[in-house]
């Protein structure tokens, strides 16, 4: 992905070459050629990407698939070797509903959504490679955006994932109170419980939403601030390079006409 | 064409960086969304990694312990003090001795919350004393191997509980942890039918639409109390344990179905060391428990 990427950005500066260079002008048929061969690539490339994307999917997916599968059954083997004292503190209809919310869970942060991420990081990384081969000054002064963003991201994460557990913990709650009144539904429609329940279970919820809203600042932070760092990596990019392309054509003026 | 100076620079390098950048960035939002779903399945993961390295105080699982060759079946409770690990203000057993003889019958009569269950549950090893012990023909049962000493225990409970499968099925759980699990088909049958019958169920059975492979329903719910029970006694018997625990066995039932299931119970606990749980004395008396002593428990 890396190299390819480094390529595409290359065939762009080149065609821009042609345009710029001044002294060899190029022919209609040549610059046509040139044209077609690049856009072929193109076309080779995304076959390429389409085919790595597919491939990578599908193995993130059965890697996912079966690390779950794993997980599952070395949770149950191990509930059932706890001693009965266990069960009598939690009950088993949290802990049926734990298994199975958070193998869902760990499925989707372990399939293909690595696989995405993984492509992210090395465009990420690719770009920052070609960017410092081509003018490591300007890509320093870009890259220094990074950290920011990295730190903000962390941070604002780390508070994220503790809410986020607490929130798994009140939804297993809730899930074992549901448990317990569908295995005993003929008792609550005898005593007319339907809605003591409901507000039993509606309790849960607030919770988990009183958690849920905590979450709202850190992932308006966390996204706000991304987007905002990026905006910036451009501007400063602009900003930077304009500067840089005055005093490099100050400093040799054949070089860029336009 | 060649910078001068280290500024130099010209537009290919620019727009180079610039497109450098642009993918920088976007991936970043690339990045982003799957972020949120990578901190719940780290927090879902803790959670499961947690519960997989809990270590049991009584593992059920473990290879460790003796195996004894031979069973009389003599269980003894040596000085037993105990709370429930999930109560720990109510002293459920204080200071508690007794003998169960091997081969004979005890009855545990007492109100409800006396300490009757948990002398079962004892024995079973559900949990451990806090001080005294729990001895089975003399070893202390926690130096037996678990699954070896539960599979010499029958038991028995008030509200038995059956899988949604067949009755063939059900029984044939019993088998399960005993060299006998691994027989064939045809035994498995001829031993699930001969538990049947001492289990006073086989006649019942028979009429069932399809005989042995009848499916029980979810929670046992196309058979009747009595039924449920005879079928539970028998998965309790098939292996032939030599310990026999009936915790409260025909307190469910009407007089009718008890008096069957009384029957099938006194059978399966010819020969066996087998205690009995009742909160009425009169269950206990009516059933005619001839040569075992009745203990008056706290």
């Amino acid at each position: 992905m890396t190299l390819v990427f480094g390529k595409l950005i290359n065939v762009f500066n080149k065609w821009g070459q042609f345009d710029a260079d001044g002294n060899p002008l190029i022919t209609p048929a040549g610059f046509r050629r040139e044209i077609n061969k690049y856009t072929l690539w193109f076309v080779y490339l995304f076959i390429g990407k389409f085919v790595l994307v597919y491939l990578h999917t599908s193995c993130f997916t059965v890697a996912s698939t079966r690390m779950t599968r794993g997980l599952r059954l070395a949770y149950v083997r191990s509930i059932l070797r706890q001693e009965i004292s266990y069960f009598d503190i939690c009950t088993p209809g949290s802990v049926a509903t734990r298994i199975s919310t958070n193998a869902n869970l760990i499925q989707t942060g372990l399939g293909e959504k690595v696989g995405i991420a993984t492509q992210g990081v090395a465009m990420l990384v690719s770009a920052f490679v070609v960017a410092f081969t081509q003018g490591w000054k300007l890509a320093l002064v870009t890259i220094t955006t990074l950290p920011a963003a990295v730190i903000l991201v962390g941070i604002t994460v780390a508070f994220d994932q503790k809410l986020e557990a607490k929130i798994l913990d009140v939804y297993s709650k809730a899930g074992s109170l549901a448990e317990e009144a569908l295995s005993s539904v003929r008792n609550v429609v005898a005593f007319g419980a339907h809605e003591k329940l409901m507000a039993k279970y509606n309790v849960y919820l607030d919770a988990a939403k009183v958690f849920g809203i905590k979450k709202g600042p850190f992932l308006g932070v966390q996204y706000s601030s991304e987007f905002s760092i990026m905006f910036c990596a451009y501007s400063l990019c602009f900003y930077y390079g304009i500067q840089l392309l005055l005093k490099g054509e100050i400093a040799d003026g054949g070089t860029i006409v336009k | 064409m060649d910078a001068v100076g280290a500024l130099a620079l010209d537009l290919t390098d620019f727009s180079s960086i610039f497109f450098s950048c642009i993918i920088a960035t976007s991936s970043l939002t690339i990045i982003a969304p799957s972020i949120g779903d990578f901190t719940k399945a780290a927090a879902a993961a803790k959670d499961v990694l947690q519960m997989i390295a809990r270590e049991p105080c009584i593992d059920s699982a473990s290879i460790e312990g003796i195996k004894p060759d031979k069973v009389s079946g003599r269980i003894e409770l040596r000085n037993v003090n105990f709370k429930y690990p999930a109560r720990p203000t109510v002293q459920v057993l204080d200071n508690i001795s007794m003998v169960f003889e091997e081969g004979k019958t005890t009855a545990l009569v007492g109100a409800s919350g006396s300490g009757k269950s948990t002398i079962i549950a004892l024995a079973e090893r559900w949990y451990d004393p806090e001080s005294g012990e729990v001895l089975m023909d003399g070893h202390n049962v926690k130096d037996l191997n678990l699954k070896w000493l539960r599979t010499q225990i029958g038991l028995v409970q008030q509200e038995p509980v059956l899988f949604n499968d067949t009755v063939y099925a059900n029984v044939a759980y019993g088998l399960y942890g005993t060299e006998m699990a691994n027989l064939s088909e045809e035994e498995k049958r001829r031993l699930v039918k001969e538990a049947c019958i001492e289990a006073n169920a086989d006649s019942f059975i028979e009429t069932l639409p399809e005989g042995y492979d009848t499916v029980v329903g979810e929670r046992a719910s196309l058979m009747s109390g009595g039924q449920k029970q005879r079928i539970a006694i028998a998965r309790s018997i098939i292996a032939n344990p030599q310990i026999l625990l009936l915790d409260e066995a025909t307190s469910a039932l009407d007089p009718r179905a008890e008096g069957i299931v009384q029957a099938a119970l006194d059978q399966a606990a010819k020969l066996r060391t087998t205690i009995i749980v009742a909160h009425r004395l009169s269950t206990v008396k009516k059933v005619g428990v001839q040569e075992s002593c009745v203990i008056e428990c706290c």
